[in-house]
């Protein structure tokens, strides 16, 4: 075979070049190649797979030269083809990937690689149109072949998903999607289970129960077999869907005799009995074939039976909390007549008895506590603390003389707690109960001595509870003791037990409360989290970064977050792909919901502007390196520009759940979080409209400067930009008054979070001014053209940015303090004045930004001022137009603030001040191991310090950075 | 009292309170979709009544000829969750479907320190196959037992019979 040689010797060629790249070679991949080049200098293949070692060389631009070059010659050769769409896939143009085998498909309509390959790329972009048309084109090359008709089956039920327009979706894409399978089903060409499952994919879109039942219990359904009872399982939804609800209620009884403590089949089972039961059906014969249990006392009797089948061997939870949720159902109905069943007091008395040794029986029983009432929990609170021995008859404790009496200790207090029993207790009586725990801890430490280091230690809980109640005391006495003491526990606990992330979740709450974000930093570093977790779990830090003046810190942390955004969305295209190969279907919906809610993901766009910001705040200390930097940041400052943030489709991702405080049924957790995701997204707006002013304002400044035809300045680009800061600065002051109403006042969260963002002291404290200001002042100096210089002459009137320097100077004022409080001759950390100096150095370095865009205006006007001076020839020079007196006087007063700022902000370093942390120290743990719990105190205290120290060093330095900026700024 | 299902994408947002173990380990997301796409029935998770994530498993059916079978490529449950017997559930949940897919045996990998986990497959029938030497690397690299236990197929369980000699990891087929 002729070609075959060639083929081989062009294989033998590259495959040098292949090996270089696998190793990571990329500096000899390109040697390989152009050696190869030289032998065959229209070698395609060599070409790009050059172009693909510059790419991971970083030489982006040498690159998509060659690549545009192959590009435009429409290759058809397999191994180019591959090679240029991993090029296009590493640099995510995905679009290319597309036009690239479109072009080779055109030229060889009939290869099949072409073509399927066209498909993954459309796959990749969700064009879902076009998907279908080249399956459909493969599958007329193949007809034999199933797959790719499904392809086309599936990418028009996608077609169905995506359509805005349901009349579309259900009267056009569903039923031909139908038609097709059906087509196949008629032929009998169905061959596996997946595509069995598209059908019943199509006819649950299309609400056709029945068709689909009768799908699963045909010879179709002979073929769904990888999963255990599916048919079972698929049955009774099915006939839960026709609202059959006696052949459902069979189906979930015999599901439930093969699987006793499933949960899901219990809830489906009981709601499916009260339906028979309260539309009074009765089997049709004498009931004898009949397995379905048609009156509650079955259903009650079945649990009991159950319960006895199961005693043999380990206890099953499912079946006893199945009577409760029996009850809970029926109450839910209405009906309260419930006598047969025993009154749930008894019943969760029972349990508890059976389980209350158990650590997740707590959960379980919580959920059905509210079908007693308050009296009645309360009696049941005693009665569960009567069966458990605590004290000695002198009242000293009496520790639990194995791990099942502590674990049901602990279940008692946490069902107390959740309760609000401990509501009713005096600060005294909770911290004494506090201190009871921490004994309790450290006797239950005994159990758990023989457990590997990644073991949960037994005793744990007790600490946890400890911790939760001496917070509490710290709220309601604001003796700061409390919270140390808190602390010092915690990272005992921490320190015997590194497994337990509650310890350290804890701590950082309470670490951030003092203003001290140093030591969670290592906490979170020692939580592990990765790739996911940044997005689920990224909140726990994310707030308090900035706010505590921690900026490189925040850098490093926005910058592994952002990692794990950027590669995920072009990572997990491939798995889609891989959904259609495997014919996996119902993944599919799946992976595209998922990837849209991590792309809109709001500790996402959180992170891109916040880094942002950070970067503009940080990296500067003159006007030209913050345009250097807008430049490189690629800041689309127009609507819907980048950073675009769509705030209509954020989704809320975080996992606000993970913290484990036996929350009392007061708080309400879904009121918080909601509200929190609203102040996220108001914070958000705000943050993600300074950083478009600010990137329009020096784009702004930049072309003024850079413009020669100043004086008839009219240019359609140049009118945008000073238009769009106009309307930014509408935007933002809009959203600021609708904001005033809603967020002025701190949300009252729980300490375990979600945490407050800074929302609140922004706008109480009137921040947003200063930028305000600043965008008149500029739109101001930009409409001046220079022949109005003497015309503003004698005006003497202020321009609003000299309010700016007075707004800092006056919160300045305000924020100034020390960080150790004394009040009644109790010292306290004053956490309000690391959060207060380091909001207020981020809002002066904007206004250094701006007041740079203000002298980039300006200074072209100065210069042809001066030309003019000196054109006059007049003995007396004119005096100097009043604006730009002004701007120096401006100049100035930035320069004394910051001062004094600088000398605030030097202040807060405790060591400089000599201050002595450990003057808070407790006096009165007078326990046993004090020795040792002291030289952890010393040690929280010491990191404390060391924390405070960090941000009193970063918010001068940046404040000296701005001190340097503004003497850069004089005209 | 809990519900087995199979594990969906939207659990990897909440699935924290069982993988901030520090035995559990986080994956980068191609990890997790590799396996819901090729094997979705082999990934299964366990509900709690109150909608926690108790524990999950994720599998995969691979080999050739006698070989075929079914192999546990994480198996974690949530320390509140312990002691429930929710891994003996799940792993016979994944026994089952590798039955149906008629593999000859099933097997995982072990840490040789994770003496409850090696006790507790012992107790659902494992058996230590072989020894490799420093599996999981570390700051100290760690030896795994490579455990299995033999399905209905494997009717002379030939697949349990055990190597004499520690393998290396690069040896491993």
């Amino acid at each position: 075979m002729a070609s075959g040689s060639h083929v081989d010797v062009n294989e033998r060629r590259l495959r040098p070049i292949y090996d270089c790249l696998d190793n990571g070679n990329n500096k000899k991949a390109i040697q390989e190649a152009e050696k190869a080049l030289k032998k065959h200098k229209d070698f395609q293949c060599a070409k790009v797979l050059k172009a693909l070692a510059l790419l991971r060389l970083g030489r982006h631009d040498e690159s998509s030269v060659i690549l545009d070059e192959i590009h435009s010659q429409h290759p058809t050769d397999e191994a180019t083809l591959q090679a240029m769409a991993i090029c296009y896939r590493e640099v995510y143009k995905l679009e290319a990937i597309a036009d690239l085998y479109e072009n080779a498909r055109k030229n060889c309509p009939d290869n099949e690689d072409i073509l399927s390959a066209l498909f993954m790329a459309y796959v990749r972009l969700g064009d879902y149109k076009k998907q279908q048309q080249t399956a459909m084109l493969l599958h007329r090359l193949q007809p034999n072949k199933n797959p790719c008709y499904f392809w086309a089956v599936m990418s028009i039920v996608m077609q169905s998903q995506s359509s805005d327009d349901e009349k579309l979706a259900k009267g056009m894409f569903l039923p031909l999607a139908e038609r097709m399978v059906k087509k196949y089903v008629d032929e009998k060409k169905i061959n596996a289970e997946e595509e069995v499952q598209m059908y019943l994919i199509i006819l649950n879109l299309m609400g056709k129960w029945k068709e689909a039942y009768e799908v699963v219990t045909g010879p179709l359904g002979e073929k769904l077999t990888s999963e255990t009872f599916y048919k079972e399982r698929k049955a009774a939804e099915l006939f839960s869907k026709m609202n059959n609800w006696p052949e459902a209620n069979a189906k979930f009884k015999f599901l439930l005799k093969e699987n006793p403590d499933h949960w899901q089949y219990w809830k489906d089972y009981i709601s499916s009995c009260i339906k028979i039961a309260k539309s009074n059906w009765q089997p049709q014969d004498d009931g004898n074939n009949c397995e379905t249990d048609y009156t509650i006392d079955m259903a009650s009797l079945f649990m009991d039976q159950t319960i006895s089948v199961c005693s043999g061997d380990r206890l099953l939870r499912g079946p006893y909390l199945a009577q409760l949720e029996l009850i809970k159902a029926l109450r839910e109905t209405g009906d309260l007549s419930v006598k047969n069943l025993g009154s749930p007091l008894t019943l969760l008395q029972d349990y508890f008895k059976l389980f209350g040794d158990k650590n997740c029986c707590y959960e379980d029983m919580k959920l059905f506590t509210n079908l007693i009432s308050k009296p009645q929990q309360k009696d049941l609170i005693d009665s569960f603390t009567k069966t458990l021995e605590l004290h000695n008859s002198d009242g000293s404790i009496f520790f639990a003389p194995d791990v099942k009496a502590m674990q049901r200790h602990l279940t008692v207090l946490q069902l107390a707690r959740y309760l609000g029993i401990q509501d009713s207790m005096s600060v005294e009586e909770k911290i004494s109960l506090a201190r009871e725990c921490i004994q309790r801890y450290q006797h239950g430490l005994e159990f758990g001595k023989d457990l590997l280091i990644t073991d949960i230690q037994l005793s744990d809980n007790f600490m946890l509870m400890a911790a939760h109640l001496l917070e509490e005391a710290w709220e309601e006495t604001e003796s700061q003791q409390h919270l140390v003491e808190a602390i010092v526990h915690l990272q005992k606990g921490s320190k015997n037990c590194p497994a337990n992330f509650q310890f350290k979740v804890m701590l950082i709450h309470l670490f951030s409360v003092l203003g001290a974000y140093g030591p969670c930093q290592q906490l979170y570093d020692s939580l592990e989290v990765k790739h996911i977790m940044n997005d689920t779990l990224g909140y726990i830090i994310s707030n308090h970064m900035v706010r505590l003046g921690h900026f490189a810190a925040a850098g490093a942390n926005y910058g592994s977050m952002l990692k794990f955004f950027a590669v995920n969305h072009k990572e997990t295209a491939e798995y889609l792909i891989a959904a259609y190969k495997y014919g996996s279907f119902n993944k599919i919906f799946e992976f595209v919901r998922f990837r849209e809610k991590l792309q809109n993901s709001l500790q996402y766009a959180c992170a891109k502007v916040e880094s942002m910001l950070l970067d503009l705040m940080l990296e500067t200390s003159h006007h030209q390196s913050v345009e250097q930097m807008v430049t490189h940041m690629e800041i689309d400052p127009s609507e819907d520009g980048a950073p675009a943030v769509e705030f209509g489709k954020l989704c809320d991702n975080r996992d606000l759940r993970i913290l484990e405080a036996w929350e009392k049924e007061t708080y309400d957790t879904k009121a918080a979080s909601d509200f929190s995701f609203q102040e996220e997204k108001a914070w958000l707006r705000i943050r993600s409209l300074t950083l478009r002013i600010l990137a329009c304002a020096v784009s702004l400044g930049q072309q003024v400067s850079n413009s020669k035809a100043l004086r008839n300045g009219v240019g359609s680009e140049k009118k945008a930009l000073n238009e769009i800061l106009e309307s930014l600065g509408k935007e933002l002051s809009e959203h600021i008054q609708e904001y005033e109403k809603k967020f002025n006042v701190a949300y009252k969260y729980s300490l375990r979070g979600p945490s407050p963002t800074r929302i609140a002291k922004y706008l109480s404290d009137g921040h947003h001014q200063v930028i305000c200001s600043m965008i008149e002042t500029i739109l101001h100096l930009f409409k001046m053209q220079s022949e109005d210089l003497e015309g503003s002459e004698n005006e003497k009137q202020e321009s609003p940015s000299q309010k700016v320097p007075e707004i800092l100077a006056g919160l300045l004022v305000k924020y100034k303090g020390s960080l150790l409080l004394e009040t009644d001759g109790k010292k306290s950390i004053n956490a309000a004045v690391i959060e207060n100096l380091s909001l207020l150095a981020e809002t002066m370095s904007h206004s250094a930004i701006l007041t740079g865009v203000c002298h980039r205006i300006l200074k072209p006007l100065k210069t042809s001022w001066n030309k003019r001076c000196r054109k006059m020839k007049a003995e007396t020079p004119p005096p100097q137009p009043a604006v730009f007196s002004n701007f120096t006087k401006l100049i100035a007063s930035f320069d004394a603030c910051a001062k004094d700022m600088h000398v605030a902000t030097r202040d807060l370093d405790p060591v400089l001040l000599s201050i002595d942390l450990s003057s808070l120290s407790l006096d009165e743990s007078e326990e046993s191991d004090s020795l040792q719990d002291a030289m952890i105190q010393t040690d929280v205290l010491k990191n404390i310090e060391s924390s405070y120290q960090t941000t009193s060093r970063e918010v001068c330095e940046l404040i000296h950075n701005k001190l340097q900026y503004f003497n850069s700024l004089k005209l | 009292m809990t519900t087995i299902r199979p594990f969906v994408c939207e659990d990897l947002f909440r699935f924290n309170n069982v993988n901030l173990d520090p035995l559990t380990e986080t994956y980068g997301l191609p990890f997790y979709m590799q396996y819901l796409a090729r094997w979705p029935e082999y990934f299964q998770t366990c509900e709690s009544a109150g909608g926690r994530i108790m524990g999950y498993i994720m599998g995969k059916a691979e080999g050739g000829g006698e070989k075929w079978h079914g192999h546990v490529t994480a198996l974690t449950v949530a320390p509140e969750f312990r002691r429930l017997g929710l891994a003996g559930k799940l792993m016979n949940n994944l026994e089952q479907i590798s039955e149906q897919k008629k593999c000859f045996f099933v097997d995982l990998f072990v840490r040789v320190s994770n003496k409850v986990a090696v006790n507790m497959y012992r107790k659902l029938g494992y058996e230590v196959y072989r020894t490799v030497l420093e599996y999981y690397s570390g700051d100290v690299d760690e030896d795994a037992y490579d455990m299995r236990k033999a399905l209905s197929r494997d009717k002379d369980k030939k697949s349990m019979i055990p190597l004499k000699r520690p393998v290396r990891p690069d040896e491993l087929d």
